[in-house]
């Protein structure tokens, strides 16, 4: 008979993945010389995640850069952590999570481009209302062709996406 | 649906960035393996993989059905997975001999079993569930596993062997994670093979990892098969077993011409069909 049962030795390995931490105090169960390893299985959690989120979201990590990304993507697996066992519907989670960011509150741009990353991504909102000229933008960050149009933070527009012989598209709208 | 081709041979794991080539350029892939994942929701991919389904026989290898946890089975994703089977007909179905999600928070990776008789009890249970739930085999791959329990009570072999005889599944056999569990304790992974119910296996994996900073073998599926697989795979093959298989590529991913011509080379000098 084990001394410890099956179910606390899931709660202690969870427990020590999710929480990213390097240090290793709760791996009871775990021969000591393999306890080291445990950092493979966080390097995966947040890996994962990380590249699920830059595939989803490019123009966000281009503007504020992969270190500021991860940083984003870490602070996202503390606070929520993923809910659900289809990895795609965590963008759902971390778009809305970016959006109570302080950083996101002092740069708008952060979560506006966000919104659009993920209507391109997952085409699941109707339309969405961005900063006039952010649009534009995104098209720099994805495609790296450079804009004309400056963003006017005074006027915001309406965007959604539309097919247009078979092939999806942003299309303004009026407000 | 395509009722007279049958999953036999080497065959490739399909990832997106090669749908488009394999659906429109001559290749001699016999079979692909499909992540039931990437499709459990309808969308253009869908129109894809039924033209795929058409042409070639498949089976659908799913991640998330959490075999060796004890949260209750997430029943829409397990209600997803169904829709998928009943609409794509594939071969068999197949997951992992692993935990991925506990007390409602998802890893989203595969994680270890402590080879206990309660972890045995666990994983019979829901594995007869799944099979009642799906009314099909189940067949169910080993793991890459980083570390070893103090609280296990019997092999790998074993467990798997009580599970085989408690619930009538089948083994997916991955070459690649039994030769990097054994390099990682530097221990003989011929004997592990020699021993491991081979009737029971349905299928193989193949696949190529590194070895990381500390040494430390990792299954990423990131590079070519290396040829230490390869001979377990001639060995397989020598002893009369014809077990279909796959390749199975994600990161560092080649184009689809290069992966086939590596399927290729493999199937010509290795597997006999």
């Amino acid at each position: 008979m084990s001394f410890m049962n099956y179910k606390e030795m899931l709660n202690l390995f969870s427990t020590n993945v999710l929480s990213l931490e390097t240090s290793n105090e709760s791996c009871e169960g775990i021969i000591e010389k393999d306890i080291e390893n445990m950092r493979i299985y966080k390097r995966n959690y947040l890996q994962l995640c990380f590249s699920n989120f830059s595939n989803d979201f490019p123009a966000t990590k281009s503007y504020v850069g992969k270190n500021n990304f991860l940083f984003f993507t870490r602070s996202f697996l503390l606070d929520k952590g993923l809910g659900s066992v289809n990895i795609f519907k965590s963008s759902e989670s971390f778009l809305f999570y970016l959006k109570g960011l302080d950083a996101a509150k002092e740069d708008r741009l952060i979560f506006e481009l966000a919104l659009i990353d993920f209507l391109w991504a997952y085409a699941k909102l109707k339309e969405i209302k961005v900063t006039d000229g952010v649009l534009e933008y995104w098209q720099e960050l994805t495609s790296k062709k450079k804009t004309k149009k400056k963003i006017d933070f005074t006027k915001l527009v309406k965007i959604k996406l539309v097919e247009i012989d078979n092939e999806r598209a942003f299309k303004l709208c009026d407000l | 649906m395509d009722k007279i081709k049958k999953v036999q041979g080497l065959g490739l794991g399909l990832r997106f960035p090669h749908f488009d080539d394999i659906l429109n350029t001559s290749h001699n892939v016999p079979w692909f393996e499909v992540i039931s994942d990437d499709f459990l929701e309808a969308g253009p991919h869908w129109d894809k993989l039924t033209k795929l389904r058409a042409d070639y026989p498949i089976v659908l290898h799913s991640i998330g059905m959490n075999i060796g946890g004890i949260d209750p089975f997430d029943i829409d994703y397990l209600a997803s997975l169904k829709n998928i089977y009943q609409i794509f007909e594939p071969e068999w179905i197949s997951d992992h001999l692993c935990w991925s999600s506990h007390n409602g928070k998802y890893h989203h990776d595969l994680l270890p079993i402590p080879k206990t008789n309660e972890a045995l009890k666990v994983v019979v249970e829901r594995v007869n569930f799944l099979q009642d739930y799906f009314k099909r085999t189940l067949v169910l791959e080993n793991v890459t596993q980083y570390i070893d329990f103090s609280i296990s009570e019997m092999s790998e072999i074993e467990f798997i062997k009580e599970i085989v005889a408690q619930t009538d599944c089948k083994i997916l056999l991955d070459i690649t994670n039994v030769i990097i569990n054994h390099n990682n304790r530097k221990k003989d992974y011929m004997s592990y093979f020699n021993n491991f119910p081979m009737d029971s296996v349905q299928q193989f994996h193949l696949a190529g990892g590194f070895v990381d900073e500390s040494g430390l073998w990792i299954d990423s599926h990131t590079q070519k098969v290396q040829n230490t697989d390869l001979e377990v795979l001639q060995s397989l093959c020598k002893s009369g077993k014809k077990i279909a298989g796959i390749i199975e590529r994600d990161g560092n991913l080649p184009s689809f011409e290069e992966l086939e011509k590596e399927r290729v080379s493999i199937e010509n000098e290795f597997y006999e069909l």
